[in-house]
């Protein structure tokens, strides 16, 4: 696994080498700011409740899950649907974007019997997990999918595809299980990624996973052949000190996990994909690039499409 | 027996023992279709929670001396374990794995692995007052997830089960509040 991740990787960088030299064998138009080094945009959402629901795994059964604190849309319960979500109406989330009615949810840490509140916005970015970042489509309204394994084994976890680089705080990294102790004031931190290839038709599976994929070598595999939008959960505790009473509501750091349900209003997404991930940029909720900015940006200064209020 | 007819035969059992090796092979789990997402969510929830709950129950001889938690515990063990052995032919019927899937996880109206093990090396009322709470907890959370089941589950199979079951927590509730138990530890 972690050769497949370290092409890839290499892949990213080759890929922005060709488009350097691409410019500069085309000349004229050649600006440094030119090269593309990141393909991405990022939602900011705050966590709006916790509950022991699952409506993915665990659909129309409240209680019947390990809890999970969930950003984003904020009336996801274990009765969510694509037709409840997209019900809400534009601005029904916690997310920046008023028309991301996506659900997002993920086990709540506690220490001992305390949980860990998560009380600032966390990011979750949208990238693209091929070298042919021009190809990513925007995910289909209603996709879902879990992340990661409840049931994972630490090993299981430390060589998963997704894995980045584990838990971390202050300067300690690759923690594959919550670290001892975190220096003070420092925050818990996991990033994580999600497969990016979609089978083209079913927008769940029984295991909620084999629906999707992770590209190989850069590339969608033909079981899975659509590439659509690599999310990768940056996700901070403010856990810091003697971590021995932390945990997830799953258990242990390796049992980290997380959730998804499209429900962006479809045009909006495909501005941001096309702007940003297709477009080679590094943008924010709005769709703009700070050290780009003569590239515009997709959304308004509301998060929204030009013309909407 | 001929020695071709033997020949025969074995080539039989050749040719049977050989042809799983040259089909595909088969899909891991295949979950009966008459069985929907919720009817196998309740069941993989209400097996490990028996299982637990169960487990519990059984300390109440040896680790309490309250005579009236002893019996309490005992009205209840006997109907759960039926209970169980029902949920477990549903799942094989319904062709879901056997494994836990709730395994280390904090769960509404379980116990975590950790307070299992405490309340193992508790004795006494301070065994009781622990007991006293998990039985309220899994009573009233096993009833929440049945009453959902019937709501959305779909197995007609399932959902006769899952109404007897809820009819079963009433009566195991009203166990519980005549049972002097409650009385001496409040339950929340």
């Amino acid at each position: 696994m972690f050769p497949r991740k370290k092409v890839l990787y290499a892949g990213g960088a080759a890929a922005g080498v060709i488009a350097a030299l691409l410019t500069a064998l085309t000349g004229s138009s050649a600006q440094a700011d030119d090269l593309v080094t990141h393909h991405e945009f990022q939602v900011n959402c705050t966590v709006h409740h916790r509950a022991t629901d699952d409506p993915i795994v665990f659909p129309n059964m409240p209680g019947a899950s390990h809890e999970h604190s969930f950003v984003g849309n904020t009336t996801t319960n274990a009765a969510t649907t694509l037709d409840s979500l997209n019900a809400a109406g534009a601005y029904s989330t916690t997310c920046l974007n008023p028309d991301d009615l996506s659900a997002y949810w993920w086990p709540t840490m506690f220490r001992g019997d305390q949980p860990v509140i998560q009380t600032w916005a966390q990011t979750i970015y949208y990238k693209s997990g091929i070298l042919d970042y021009q190809a990513v489509q925007p995910f289909p309204q209603g996709i879902r999918f879990v992340v990661g394994s409840p049931a994972a084994t630490e090993d299981a976890f430390r060589t998963a595809p997704g894995a980045v680089e584990g838990w971390e705080c202050g300067d300690s990294f690759h923690n594959w299980d919550f670290p001892v102790s975190c220096p003070a004031g420092t925050q818990l931190n996991i990033r994580y990624q999600a497969p990016s290839c979609w089978n083209g038709h079913d927008l769940d599976s029984a295991d909620h996973k084999s629906h999707m994929a992770y590209p190989v070598n850069g590339v969608c595999p033909s079981t899975h052949p659509v590439p659509v939008p690599m999310l990768e959960f940056k996700i901070a505790f403010p856990a810091d000190g003697d971590l021995a009473g932390i945990r997830l509501a799953s258990g242990r750091g390796f049992s980290w996990h997380y959730d998804f349900f499209n429900a962006w209003d479809p045009p909006t997404l495909a501005a941001l994909v096309s702007h940003c991930i297709n477009g080679g940029l590094q943008c924010d909720s709005r769709g703009f690039d700070l050290y780009k900015p003569d590239r515009g940006q997709a959304l308004g200064d509301n998060y929204r499409l030009p013309g909407r209020p | 027996m001929p020695l071709r007819l033997t020949a025969l035969l074995l080539l039989g059992v050749l040719t049977a023992c050989a042809a799983p090796a040259t089909q595909p092979p088969p899909p891991t789990a295949t979950v009966n279709p008459a069985y929907n997402p919720t009817d196998a969510a309740w069941l993989e929830l209400m097996i490990p929670m028996d299982q637990q709950f169960l487990q519990i129950l059984d300390l109440a001889p040896t680790h309490s001396t309250n005579p009236a938690v002893r019996r309490l515990a005992a009205q209840l063990a006997p109907g759960h374990r039926t209970e169980l052995q029902q949920l477990v032919a549903l799942r094989t019927q319904a062709g879901l794995p056997t494994s836990n899937l709730h395994e280390g996880h904090d769960m509404p109206g379980m116990m975590t692995a950790d307070e299992v093990v405490a309340i193992g090396n508790l004795r006494g009322a301070a065994f009781d007052k622990v007991l006293a709470s998990e039985i309220q907890d899994h009573l009233s959370q096993s009833a929440l997830v049945t009453r959902s089941v019937k709501a959305a589950g779909h197995s007609p199979a399932l959902k006769t089960l899952a109404t007897r079951i809820e009819k079963a927590r009433t009566q195991q509730l009203v166990f519980v509040r005549t049972s002097g138990v409650g009385h001496q530890t409040p339950l929340s």
